[in-house]
């Protein structure tokens, strides 16, 4: 599985409380929304970056281990997400999504997340385009379907929804609250 | 001012003297809650280190000026970074030097009886809640369940002034890594234990069941072996001088041992009957039962260790009075908790199976003890 990074941090080989020290010193220098590799050795980092990053919202993708090394992903929370306002008129529930899922209708899933979220967890079948891209990819999207618009907490969908209409497409429909909730089935990628 | 270094010893000193400890640990939430130092009268206060990045006043809202606080990690890097963080704040700080890593290989002797034949101490490794002991009679001493440190034995029976003749583990254990074999080799001991533990084991051992009493020393101490099945199938106890039971895993201050580790609950437990009520039946009330493990602080009694009568722990265990058998089964089997971490790696080791670094061994171990059933 590759994964799509903004910054790679080389904490190997540093024992506690330095990686967690430096993700925060560099997280700080991010862009909300920019996906983060910390590379740690130290295995009591996987519960520390978690419970971190559940005291300061930001957002805990995943770890993957490569021999001795842990690479933990995080995404930056940003202040938009936080507030949750959503403008897009048409949005169907997790739950009643998974119903059309079930019956398998004939629709286009769409899910804006970054790479790295994507990776560590998607619908089946979900098409990636990640939301900074959807300008330029647009031409990847059927224009006869229903289009079901999906991120992590709605917020990011909504803007890609809005985004979609105002280019011409009308059946757009955002899922909320997005895949933060969701308990249907997920992927990985290997 | 300056922070001040403590090592385990010097904490449990302090806890031990009665005086109010406040300990601030700054472990992530969870490993908090599975493992921590806890005392009479400590306090204890989690907020992990991470917190502490951020300059947030409503952090330290909970501590005082006042007393002093001793900050612990797991190894000691993030507790020392809190503790300059406190001290620069104007608290009076302190930290535990490698933190639970330290106090997990930290080990208590308490003597336990002192009649002038003979001596018996309880080794309490605390954070781990396991029991080892030593007896020691006329410049001879056996050691019974000890665990990896090995030095720990060996320079409490150089105190002494005894040779370590005799090494016995009650039973295979799950939850540490036996020290067993580790100073047989080191002393020239004879180490022993059940056969029934040690299939496929790749050690050599003197099996205990060819043994009905082992003595040692001119005064004769007498040690039965008294074969008590139930956490084990080849689990026994060490009568001593007809008045201390070492009890093992089989028999707790504060209950009976968990059936299930060998994947056979019932009928683990259908042994367990028999040892309780056929075995241990037969003992007088007033044995001194001295286990493996303990699972509260609050079994520690009054002279500092863990230990209390056989009629006491009747009494106050009613899976000691439930004499009906199906009822006794379904309890026991029935009511067991979470496995110890990593016990099936640990039984290997201790089988010889397989050998780990210490680093390795001090990684397994980390935790607390989950040998003994609570009946609540």
């Amino acid at each position: 599985m590759s994964i799509k990074v903004d910054v790679q941090l080389d904490c190997k080989r540093l024992s506690c409380p330095m990686p967690i020290v430096r993700t925060k010193k560099m997280m700080d220098q991010l862009e909300p929304g920019q996906v983060i590799e910390v590379q740690a050795t130290d295995p009591g980092s996987l519960a520390d970056i978690q419970g971190w990053a559940k005291s300061t919202g930001h957002q805990y993708l995943g770890t993957k281990q490569e021999g001795e090394v842990l690479k933990h992903y995080l995404r930056k929370a940003s202040e938009s997400e936080l507030q949750e306002e959503r403008k897009f008129p048409h949005v169907i529930q997790n739950e009643e999504f998974l119903k059309k899922l079930d019956c398998n209708e004939g629709f286009f899933l769409l899910d804006v997340r970054e790479p790295a979220e994507y990776a560590f967890g998607h619908i089946p079948g979900a098409y990636s385009i990640p939301f900074g891209q959807l300008e330029e990819r647009m031409n990847e999207i059927p224009k006869d379907q229903f289009i079901y618009v999906i991120c992590r907490s709605g917020t990011r969908s909504d803007m890609a929804a809005q985004q979609l209409t105002k280019h011409g497409f009308t059946n757009v429909v955002n899922v909320v609250p997005g895949m933060s909730k969701w308990s249907g089935p997920v992927d990985h990628e290997k | 001012m300056a922070v001040t270094k403590m090592n385990a010893k010097q904490l449990h000193d302090k806890i031990d003297s009665g005086q109010p400890v406040l300990l601030l640990d700054v472990r992530n939430q969870d490993d908090y809650n599975d493992w921590k130092i806890e005392g009479k009268n400590i306090q204890s206060v989690n907020i992990p280190y991470f917190e502490f990045l951020d300059e947030n006043e409503t952090t330290y809202k909970d501590l005082p000026k006042d007393a002093e606080i001793i900050v612990i990690c797991a190894k000691g890097g993030s507790a020392l970074m809190v503790a300059e963080l406190l001290d620069e704040k104007g608290y009076k700080a302190s930290y535990l030097e490698k933190g639970m890593l330290e106090w997990s290989q930290f080990y208590h002797p308490v003597t336990v009886a002192d009649d002038g034949d003979m001596k018996l101490f309880q080794i309490n490794r605390l954070a781990k809640g396991c029991l080892s002991y030593m007896v020691v009679s006329e410049g001879e001493a056996m050691i019974v369940d000890p665990n990896r440190h090995v030095e720990e034995y060996t320079s409490l029976a150089e105190k002494e002034n005894a040779n370590i003749v005799h090494i016995m583990d009650t039973h295979l254990h799950a939850d540490h890594i036996s020290g067993g074999q580790a100073l047989a080799n080191q002393t020239g001991a004879r180490y022993y234990i059940s056969s029934s533990e040690m299939q496929g084991a790749d050690m050599s051992f003197e099996p205990l069941e060819e043994h009905t009493e082992i003595r040692f020393g001119a005064v004769r101490v007498k040690i039965l072996t008294i074969p008590t099945p139930g956490h084990t199938p080849g689990s026994v106890s060490f009568l001593i001088n007809d008045k201390y039971l070492l009890s093992g895993d089989t028999l707790f201050v504060g209950g009976l041992g968990r059936p299930d580790l060998g994947g056979k609950a019932k009928e683990w437990a259908q042994s367990l009957y028999e040892t309780v009520f056929k075995k241990i039946a037969l003992l007088p009330e007033d044995i001194i039962v001295l286990p493996a493990h303990y699972a509260d602080i609050q079994e520690i009694n009054e002279k500092g260790f863990v230990g209390a009568t056989l009629g006491e722990i009747r009494r106050s265990n009613e899976i000691m009075r439930t004499e009906n058998r199906e009822q006794f089964t379904e309890k026991v089997a029935g009511t067991v908790g979470a496995t110890p971490p990593n016990y099936e790696e640990i039984v290997d080791i201790n089988r010889g199976v397989i050998k780990v670094t210490s680093d390795k061994a001090t990684e397994l171990e980390i935790g607390p003890n989950r040998c003994a059933v609570h009946h609540g």
